[in-house]
């Protein structure tokens, strides 16, 4: 017999299945260590300050009880932090994920220069967020910005858009899809370029349009793709940070906050670290729903 | 045998010796954190901390700059980790006394004697009074006026020196409106700069007492007529529309470079301003001579005779080590801070200096705090970092109409109200 195979036999035989447990245990262990130290005890003890009324400063003696989360439920800025976000999803959904999906269908296959605009849409995905605001915010001034000049060039008054907070959160909302469809474009070349090629040929050898061979092959073929990207897009939406803070820094008045940024303004900034705890719950048990929901009902399958 | 006992002897005196100098170099690290941009400033500081190991054998100074916002927002965190500064930079007021009340500075009033209270300007040493405890050493007073372009004001035919009173600025802000010119660069995104324009109408109007009995929780606090009034005041200066387009999302700096380019004829700013709006410049000079400096006017109030500005110092974390407080002190003595004010950015809190401080608008701007009934801090330093920001969102719904006058100083109230 060959030694190989006795080798793998011998190693079969001598792997019962709780010492396969036990070697999972050990291997698991540092990143079990590492998830409990910085992701759940920080958890846990955010829970424990949204209780109380704490400036960050020396003991935290001042239990609060549940006063934190009223002033969350009662405060107008939450409120319009709460409908940016869920403008922000809707954006994502019905603007950002169809158009990313129309260009994924037209840069799927290969023709001459198709990685040069694979390349170009995909680059804003890879600017720093914070880069990336900074940009928008000198390209949407009113005085000096290249988007108020073009707009001037068909008769548009644009004037200091980031200034007013009626249309500041439209600005952000257009820089929001500016940044992130590339990536769901990439998903889904990555997802067209898995459709094998013979059931699309037997569909046009049928005599499917292109119409029929995209709603009845490719979209249902297309299924987990889309449903992942939904749910990144809506969590990455709730999430969103760094891009606000140096566009607007969630101004003008208050009026394009996110969760998050409200969460760093009305908790970090202003040291009232019980309120910002009582936030950061709040989006913790927000994003946690959401993907519970989701992933138990429509990516069951996926 | 001889030999052998003279070696002993000689090894014992050695390890003698060593140990003796490891105690003398036994290493003393202060940990220094600041907030200072400015170059030429902080070639001083490293100057002086250089100076101060020099002198004190075994002392390591670790100067380390922190961003101003990224400063306020880990510092208490950093307070609990291992590593602590020891000296930080405060601005007195709200946070200051909730610092003291979290029990995280050290209470350095048996540290200051006598002498080293004799140079220091005594209004500038209360700010960090604490409960009759003295927390921090002030280190740098700023001033805020109105800067202005005299050729702008010269085209609008405006005459600077005649702005005595509110009136007279309103008349000039209309009159510059006339001549088709922006009144006013203001950096409204960050709140704070719009708010001097409320706090300075306060303080005019109800002058110190009052909103120390405000900060109290006496009397009607923020309800009282005269914050109602300085509220108003900033109503009626807003219905002008003095400031530049897009002021609600301009920084600071914006501001700066607004004035520096000459495109509006005002900057109400801290002392600071004057090279804000060079650096920021295009043409890296700002307005140049066209650059003027008035006081606030006038309204006929209890605080007429105060001035407005900040006053800045040193604190001290609560197991800093004595070498933090005298490197201080050292740092505080009169030649360091004049050598600070040397480059026109630093106007030092000490007494009877006016004359010794060389750049000449410096000293007319000491001169000026110098000879003030009182010289009040920054309003929103003078509450907690929750209330000061929430301040400066009234003052910013005042501006945009949102908050009638009464509105505003009820919402202050609130606010205030909720933070004890």
């Amino acid at each position: 017999m060959n030694r190989v195979t006795e080798f793998w036999r011998r190693a079969n035989e001598r792997q019962p299945l709780s010492s396969g447990t036990l070697m999972a245990i050990v291997f698991v262990l540092p990143a079990l260590v590492l998830f409990t130290v910085f992701v759940v005890v920080p958890m846990l003890q955010a829970g424990q300050f949204s209780f109380y009324n704490w400036s960050g400063y020396g003991a935290m003696s001042e239990f609060a009880g549940l006063r934190n989360y009223e002033r969350l439920v009662d405060h107008s800025v939450f409120h319009r932090a709460l409908t940016n976000n869920v403008l922000i999803i809707l954006v994502s959904i019905f603007i950002s994920l169809p158009l990313a999906f129309l260009l994924a269908v037209l840069l799927a296959d290969r023709f001459p220069g198709v990685s040069l605009f694979r390349a170009v849409f995909f680059i804003p995905y890879i600017l720093a967020d914070v880069v990336a605001g900074l940009i928008w915010r000198f390209l949407y001034d009113g005085q000096a910005g290249v988007v108020p000049e073009i707009a001037s060039w068909f008769g548009i008054e644009m004037g200091f858009v980031l200034a007013d907070r009626d249309v500041a959160i439209y600005a952000v909302l257009a820089v929001v899809v500016w940044k992130y469809f590339g990536l769901h474009m990439i998903i889904y070349i990555a997802g067209l370029q898995s459709i094998s090629r013979e059931v699309l040929e037997a569909a046009r050898c049928d005599g499917a349009s292109w119409w029929t061979q995209l709603t009845k092959i490719i979209i249902p073929l297309m299924g987990p793709t889309i449903r992942l990207t939904v749910f990144f897009s809506v969590l990455g939406s709730l999430q969103l940070f760094d891009l606000i803070m140096p566009l607007t820094g969630g101004g003008p008045q208050n009026a394009t906050h996110t969760l998050v940024t409200y969460l760093y303004n009305f908790g970090i900034v202003r040291l009232n670290i019980g309120f910002g705890s009582a936030v950061g719950v709040a989006v913790f048990v927000i994003c946690v729903g959401f993907a519970i929901v989701y992933r138990r009902t429509l990516m069951k399958g996926d | 045998m001889k030999l052998f006992k003279s070696a002993v002897i000689g090894l014992a005196g050695l390890g003698v010796l060593l140990a003796g100098s490891t105690s003398v170099l036994a290493q003393q690290t202060v940990n220094w954190v600041h907030i200072e941009t400015n170059e030429s400033t902080v070639s001083v500081f490293e100057e002086i901390a250089a100076d101060f190991e020099a002198a004190n054998p075994g002392t390591n100074v670790v100067l380390r700059y922190i961003e101003n916002e990224a400063f306020k927002a880990t510092l208490p965190t950093m307070l609990q980790s291992n590593d602590p500064p020891h000296i930080f930079f405060s601005w007195g007021g709200g946070v200051l006394a909730e610092q003291v009340r979290g029990g995280v500075l050290k209470d350095i009033t048996d540290y200051v004697d006598d002498e080293w209270r004799s140079w220091l300007e005594p209004s500038a040493m209360a700010a960090f009074v604490v409960d009759d405890r003295q927390f921090g050493i002030p280190i740098r007073t700023s001033m805020v006026g109105i800067f202005y372009n005299k050729a702008l004001f010269e085209e609008a035919g405006v005459d600077a020196e005649a702005i005595q009173t509110w009136d007279d600025l309103m008349a000039a802000v209309e009159a510059l409106k006339a001549a088709g010119q922006t009144p006013i660069a203001v950096g409204g995104a960050e709140g704070w700069p719009q708010h001097f324009w409320h706090s300075f109408l306060a303080a005019r109007i109800a002058g110190h007492e009052k909103l120390n009995t405000a900060l109290r929780g006496e009397g009607e606090g923020f309800n009282d007529p005269a914050f109602v009034e300085s509220f108003q005041k900033l109503a009626d200066l807003a219905a002008l529309e003095p400031f530049q387009n897009g002021w609600l999302a301009a920084s600071t700096v914006d501001s700066y470079a607004t004035f520096g380019n000459g495109d509006a004829a005002m900057l109400l700013q801290g002392d600071w301003g004057r090279s804000g709006q060079r650096t920021n410049s295009i043409s890296g000079e700002g307005i140049g001579d066209d650059l003027g400096w008035i006081p606030f006017p006038t309204l006929g109030g209890i605080g007429d005779g105060e001035s407005f500005g900040g006053i800045n110092g040193w604190i001290f974390f609560r197991d800093a080590p004595d070498e933090a407080v005298t490197l201080m002190r050292m740092f505080s003595e009169p030649d360091n801070l004049l050598k600070l004010s040397a480059y026109g950015t630093w106007l030092p809190p000490l007494t009877g200096i006016a004359e010794q401080i060389e750049d000449s608008w410096t000293a007319h701007v000491a001169s000026v705090i110098a000879e003030s009934d009182y010289h009040q801090n920054f309003y929103n330093v003078m509450f907690a970092e929750e209330v000061n920001r929430e301040l400066l969102d009234i003052v910013t719904a005042v501006i945009t109409g949102d908050y009638s006058a009464e509105e505003a100083a009820d919402a202050l109230q609130t606010a205030w109200e909720f933070s004890q």
